[in-house]
């Protein structure tokens, strides 16, 4: 497909819905507009299963009439569709009660005119055929198929790449775009087990760059490791022990984390961190960090989605939690400043502006991983994250496991069907053992870690 | 229902963006020109409407239109997809171009494309045309009313959010088989969430009613915004005397209604064709054979007037069913699309769904839940020593492969001694699908459809869906608490 050459200047587009907002009256007006072209190539034992391409966009107009306000958005361009745009935003707002806070960023606002050198676009990635993508399915899939003849059958391969081009104008004088692409490779397979259990392992991998992905060799290898190391896996019994969180499953603390420290929650009094800041919330060795200028990382962006500049955000520092994360709304409501984390929601949250985490990472102590399983008299090495039951307000955590029992310092039987639970801060200020092994995953980096004491629950 | 409000998809995409039978044609030939067993149109065009209100102020209201069209290709066990959100001819050729790619190396004979016949078919929700056109003012009203029954619940009540959506999906869908078929899918959703705080304890509740009619749904029952937001806010106010949740096996019993989510994740997703087609699922191949307790028989039916999962056709064209999964605890069928019923040489089921037109449809759920069996629900919780009573759910998930399914509770009690006694912290069930209905020892006699906000998602795509379960005891779930 020819992409979005036909498409006239974002920039001039979004100008133009902004200066048609004047018309009826908008005191300030913001136009955001996104168009997206997606692929995707599945592989399923040898052959190409699915391909698939996508092209869309979206204009979203934030019309401000005082402290009315309206989000408004269409996929029609046309000048009928956008002066019909325009008329929806009145219609809405005018029934809108108002809120004093509302308003485009009167903080400091990102330069989209430097180059951040945040290495967002791959040049190379939609030049790429379909039968290269493939090609690269079908190696990950055979490496996982033959790593082990216990590897009975595929889920598939599945690559995809994407391209978006993000525009930004507002009546108070921004004006920016921006490119970034991003692809996957995910691999899935199974093992077959006794009692009709068929175990699957998955493994991905994503990148900025199609050259920066793993290899997918190594990626579909590592999928059939997670499936055969589940073989013969049960319950163990109910018990309080130490849990030794592997990277794959340690990722979804961050995001559970980083949730809870959304300024938004904060103002909706519906996060456990209100009232917390400046204290201790976790054990003295732990730090997380939002970065939202990290060079090539999946969260990266040159300007939020008001157009505020990003900043790094140091969430937890030696275990103090230094602050949430804000856009300009919700920083205006808790009398703070936009630390640059707006994002917009997708079609079904109706592309309206909220809280995004950017590149998150916890940093990585100084132990080497086999150390931190080593020093575990018993306890759980927790590989797989098997859904979450997780109450924000109050911090408590319940979650579906999948790991390995150890004994005396060594990794032993497989355990499935128990949950590990506890709740948010005890957890963070019981984390006794961080690992040197940071992994990437997705806009996540986290190494292993170890928790000193979580309940286990099984049979 | 009249025929022109049957046809009122064809008649907006006629109108307003010159989709015809014709264009339906000509894009199902360009489609099938280079080869291809099977080719079908999804045409969508998607309105909705969100108001929020924060600290007493209905501040937040958006809107929009969302469009687009995907064209899809089967070859053999191979799908070809592109959509474009633009209806000019041109783009829709050359989407249909990309995905006639999957069948460029078949040397399968002249593909048939059948003329089309329009078809109607049954009503299961009203369409008011005016829904999404009237003003937002009458909105406004229902969340206050939200907010002002909330915080009359206690004076520790001290925020209140509360979302009013609507939405409405036309859709057109035209097959090289013949089928021409359209639908206009309708969606009202109230979510009302409290949080209650007294000196350092910050407790919340959460809630939603959701259902394919107008705003009239809101009316009554325990649908109105004064129950939803009393509801919410004495949860969150009770939460305050919540004891932790215990860790072990336990027996469970399971309140009817939003319970269903039990069978959605323990044996629903599992029973989706797809993954019994390629034997990825706990379920491959064990069609007749005994896979829950005896007292169990499960349907998934699209067919339930108003409910959120229903549709009058699917994503394919083909109309909803009410389709018998379980039967006394026998494995009696699967969820089908497509390509699904072809392999199987059954009926398509009516379960072909897609989140939108940029994606291929799958099989999917729509209203899935446990017909009644004879037990007196009281009964049912008096014969329990030491257990939980579960009555509302935040959500669930399962590994479709092992079976293993989760689900988190969000209202839920101790049993002490067949009494229900105090409110339990939210915890995680954690199960495998056949253990746990073969571990189902009593049903209620008192069924009960969910009207809740249900979303079902699978490999990245979101559909609206119902649940149903009567009152039910499962003799052992792993609960997920902190409490020995």
């Amino acid at each position: 497909m020819t992409g979005m050459k036909d498409m006239t200047n974002p920039i001039e587009i979004a100008a133009h819905a902004v200066e048609l907002a004047r018309g009826p009256g908008a005191t300030d007006a913001e136009a955001w507009l996104q168009s997206r072209k997606t692929s995707r190539v599945s592989v399923r034992v040898g052959q190409v299963e699915e391909l698939s391409d996508a092209e869309s966009s979206v204009l979203v107009l934030r019309a401000f009439f005082g402290g009315q306000v309206a989000t408004v958005y269409t996929a029609d361009l046309s000048p009928e569709g956008m002066r019909q745009l325009v008329m929806q935003s009145v219609d809405l707002a005018r029934f809108i009660e108002p809120d004093p806070f509302a308003g485009l960023p009167d903080g400091q606002l990102a330069d989209p005119s430097l180059d951040p050198a945040l290495d967002l676009y791959d040049d190379d990635l939609f030049a790429a055929s379909p039968a290269t993508l493939a090609d690269l399915a079908k190696r990950a899939e055979d490496a996982a198929r033959g790593y082990d003849p216990r590897i009975t059958n595929s889920e598939g391969v599945i690559v995809e790449r994407g391209l978006t081009e993000t525009t930004l104008v507002n009546s108070r004088g921004f004006s920016g775009s921006y490119h970034a692409t991003g692809c996957s490779l995910s691999a899935a397979v199974i093992a077959d087990d006794a009692d009709n259990k068929k175990r699957s392992g998955r493994w991905s991998t994503s990148a900025r760059f199609l050259s920066c992905l793993d290899d997918p060799e190594q990626t579909g290898r590592k999928a059939a490791e997670r499936a055969i190391r589940q073989l013969g896996a049960c319950p163990i019994a109910t018990q309080t022990a130490p849990v030794v969180w592997d990277p794959a499953a340690g990722e979804y603390l961050l995001d559970f984390f980083a949730n809870a420290a959304s300024g938004r929650l904060l103002n909706e009094g519906t996060t456990y961190l209100s009232g917390r800041e400046s204290q201790s919330i976790a054990a003295p060795n732990v730090s997380i960090v939002d970065d939202p200028l990290l060079p090539g990382g999946l969260g990266s962006r040159p300007f939020d989605d008001e157009g505020c500049l990003p900043r790094p955000v140091r969430i937890i520092s030696g275990g103090v939690f230094n602050g949430f994360l804000f856009d300009s709304y919700q920083a205006r409501r808790a009398g703070r400043a936009s630390n640059g984390h707006a994002g917009r929601g997708y079609q079904g949250n109706d592309f309206a502006l909220g809280i995004q985490p950017s590149n998150l990472s916890l940093v990585p102590g100084d132990r080497a991983p086999d150390a931190i399983v080593s020093e575990v008299e018993q306890g759980l090495y927790f590989t797989q994250l098997g859904g979450v039951s997780l109450n924000q307000t109050t911090g408590d955590l319940s979650l579906g496991a999948v790991g390995r029992w150890i004994e005396r310092g060594q990794l032993t039987y497989p355990v499935s069907e128990i949950t590990v639970a506890g709740r948010i801060p005890d957890l963070l200020a019981s984390i006794d053992a961080i690992g040197n092994d940071p992994v990437r995953l997705g806009s996540i980096t986290v190494p292993t870690f170890r928790v000193s004491r979580m309940t286990i629950s099984g049979r | 229902m009249t025929g022109s409000d049957r046809t009122r998809g064809l008649a907006l995409f006629a109108d307003r963006f010159g989709i015809d039978e014709e264009r339906c044609n000509d894009l199902l030939g360009v489609a099938l020109e280079g080869g291809g067993d099977y080719a079908d149109l999804f045409f969508e065009y998607h309105r909705q409407r969100r108001l929020s209100m924060e600290d007493q102020r209905v501040s937040q209201a958006s809107s929009g239109v969302t469009q687009g069209v995907g064209i899809r290709v089967i070859q053999g066990d191979a799908i070809g997809y592109a959509s474009t959100d633009r209806f000019g001819l041109d783009s829709m050729r050359e989407a249909a171009r990309t995905a006639a790619a999957i069948a460029a190396s078949s040397s399968a004979s002249e593909p048939k494309i059948q003329a089309l016949k329009y078809q109607t078919g049954p009503a299961y929700y009203p369409v008011k045309a005016e829904s999404l056109e009237r003003s937002a003012e009458p909105l406004l009203a229902l969340l206050r009313r939200v907010d002002e029954a909330a915080r009359s619940v206690a004076p520790s009540v001290e925020h209140v959010n509360a979302s009013l959506f609507e939405r409405e999906r036309t859709i057109v869908v035209a097959t090289s088989e013949g089928r021409l078929v359209d639908d206009v899918q309708p969606m009202v959703s109230l979510s009302a969430e409290a949080v209650s705080v007294r000196g350092s304890d910050r407790q919340s509740g959460y809630n939603g009613k959701a259902a394919r009619a107008g705003l009239d749904f809101f009316a009554s029952g325990d649908r109105t915004p004064e129950a939803l937001g009393r509801s919410v806010a004495e949860w969150a106010v009770l939460s305050h005397e919540a004891v932790e949740a215990p860790a072990g096996f336990l027996p469970v019993v399971l309140a009817a209604g939003d319970s269903g989510i039990l069978l959605h994740e323990a044996v629903g997703h599992g029973l989706e064709a797809d993954f019994n087609r390629k034997r990825l699922s706990n379920f491959s191949d064990r069609i007749g054979q005994l896979v829950a307790s005896p007292l169990c028989t499960v349907v998934d039916n699209g067919t339930l007037p108003g409910m959120l999962g229903s549709i009058n056709v699917d994503d394919e064209g083909r109309e909803s069913g009410n389709n018998l999964l379980i039967e006394n605890g026998i494995l009696r069928g699967y969820l089908h699309d497509w390509m699904s019923a072809r392999h199987y040489s059954l009926p398509p089921s009516g379960n072909g769904r897609r989140q939108d037109y940029r994606f291929p449809p799958m099989p999917r759920m729509t209203t899935t839940y446990m017909l009644p069996g004879e037990s007196d629900p009281d009964e049912i919780v008096r014969s329990v020593r030491r257990g939980i009573f579960c009555r509302t759910f935040s959500n669930g998930s399962v590994n479709i492969s092992s079976g293993d399914y989760v689900f988190a509770t969000r209202e839920a009690f101790l049993i002490e001694d067949g009494r229900i006694t105090a409110p339990i912290r939210t915890v995680n069930l954690i199960g495998n699908g056949p253990d746990s209905l073969s571990r189902v020892t009593m049903v209620g006699n008192d069924l009960r459809q969910s009207d809740g906000t249900w979303n079902c998602g699978k490999r990245g795509q979101s559909v609206p869906v119902s649940l149903g379960l009567p009152t039910v005891l499962i003799d052992g779930i792993t609960v997920g608490g902190t409490r020995s």
